[in-house]
């Protein structure tokens, strides 16, 4: 009787581990997953230099900087990724900070420029009292490039261009001396010069 | 799951995490800005652009009056960018107590004036100057002191606008000006201005300086 008993367990022991087994296998399907990514971006300043000093006898100024992080898994024909600027006028509110090249606008912030001086700087005349123009250069790490253009869309501007890639960093650089004809210790009044640049990143 | 599937769902997620995420969609961005600010310090230079050169004076019959030969010209050049700057014009002579004011009877815009020259070897008292800058000299009052015309004539070089003034100022001349460049002919010429000049006034060089400075000496 116990043999019998002990032939009976391993019997059932057997048959539902092979029970097991064959439920499992009955179990297994078929699966997929659709999610739907939607592209994303993300701009940051990182480090940046924002404030300096302009020696009056020549212009030069001690040097600015600022860097942007851009993250994305847009590409460009997701977004358009641009810099713009913009300076403050006496008579015409907010206009476009770039000039010839690129080079950036200072407008003086309690003697605001008039829009003419500030047009006139903008193609280096020298006619343009309380604006100080200074070379702008900008650089960013590959596979992404960036240039200067005149966009129908945006104006003056420097457009980034991501060419697939997924993070990288703007760095751009304002230039010590002032762009010829556009500092003059007579025309350009003492006090604060300021101009705003802005990297954005635009749905299309 | 395909690999190539779950790298932008992470990137998703990871963008979502730093609170400046902007999904896709038509109105969706993402965007930082730097607002550069440069401070131009003021700036005021006054300098001697032109030496003024000396003269001989020549006497009128008798020793009754001296007459510059050759015009005397020095010039001044102020540059500023300041949006009102102060500065100041003073003569000076050189007197037994050292110097003394020797500008005076300027006219309205200060544009013609007098100046005070002293004999430089032997110095006068500086009563002799203030008999002459007082307005009434008497030539026994003023020995070795001679008053000759100054004329001033500032011009504008650069600058938004012309915006200087000009006012009398005690013994000197106050200018007040727009930031700008400007230059000050100052020219010493003629003859002597009355009872100036006799022979209490004994012969040897004379002086007189002109000081542009941005403090009222």
């Amino acid at each position: 009787m116990k043999n019998n008993n002990l032939i009976k367990s391993l019997i059932l022991i057997t048959t539902v581990l092979i029970g097991t087994v064959q439920a499992y296998g009955y179990a297994e399907v078929e699966q997929s997953v659709t999610t739907d990514v939607q592209p994303s971006v993300a701009i940051s300043k990182i480090t940046s230099q924002e404030t300096g000093s302009i020696n009056p006898a020549n212009g030069v100024n001690t040097g600015l900087s600022a860097s942007f992080k851009l993250q994305t898994n847009g590409t460009d024909e997701d977004y358009d990724f641009i810099v713009t600027s913009s300076i403050l006028s006496m008579d015409g509110g907010e206009v476009s900070a770039y000039g010839q090249n690129g080079c950036l606008l200072f407008g003086n912030t309690t003697s605001l420029p008039t829009v003419t001086a500030i047009e006139n700087a903008r193609i280096g005349g020298n006619e343009n009292r309380n604006v100080i123009a200074y070379p702008l250069t900008m650089g960013i790490t590959n596979p992404m490039s960036v240039g200067f253009t005149n966009s129908t869309q945006y104006g003056d501007c420097w457009a980034v261009k991501v060419n697939n890639g997924t993070e990288g960093t703007l760095t751009q650089t304002v230039g010590q001396t002032p762009v010829v004809n556009t500092y003059s210790v007579g025309q350009d009044e003492a006090g604060a010069y300021r101009a705003t640049v802005t990297f954005t990143a635009v749905s299309k | 799951m395909k690999i190539t599937k779950l790298l932008p769902i992470t990137l998703a997620l990871l963008l979502g995490a730093t609170g400046v995420y902007a999904a896709g969609g038509a109105d969706a961005q993402s965007q930082d800005t730097a607002v550069y600010t440069l401070n131009l310090a003021d700036y005021l230079r006054i300098a001697t652009e032109t030496e003024p050169n000396a003269s001989d004076v020549s006497y009128g019959t008798e020793y009754s009056s001296a007459t510059i030969d050759t015009a005397m010209t020095g010039v001044f050049k102020v540059i500023s960018n300041n949006r009102t700057q102060d500065f100041y014009l003073v003569g000076t002579c050189p007197t037994a107590a050292g110097t003394t004011k020797c500008l005076y009877g300027a006219d309205g815009d200060c544009k013609n004036l007098k100046m005070v020259f002293t004999k430089i070897d032997v110095p006068p008292a500086a009563t002799a100057v203030t008999n002459i800058t007082g307005g009434s000299p008497t030539t026994g009052e003023n020995p070795d002191a001679i008053a000759f015309p100054l004329t001033i004539t500032p011009n504008r070089e650069d600058g938004p606008d012309e915006s200087l003034s000009a006012t009398w100022d005690t013994d000197k001349i106050k200018y007040t000006m727009n930031n700008g460049i400007e230059t000050f002919t100052c020219t010493v010429s003629g003859s002597n201005e009355a009872q100036t000049f006799s022979t209490h006034d004994t012969d040897g060089q004379y002086q007189a300086t002109l000081t542009m400075t941005e403090t009222a000496l």
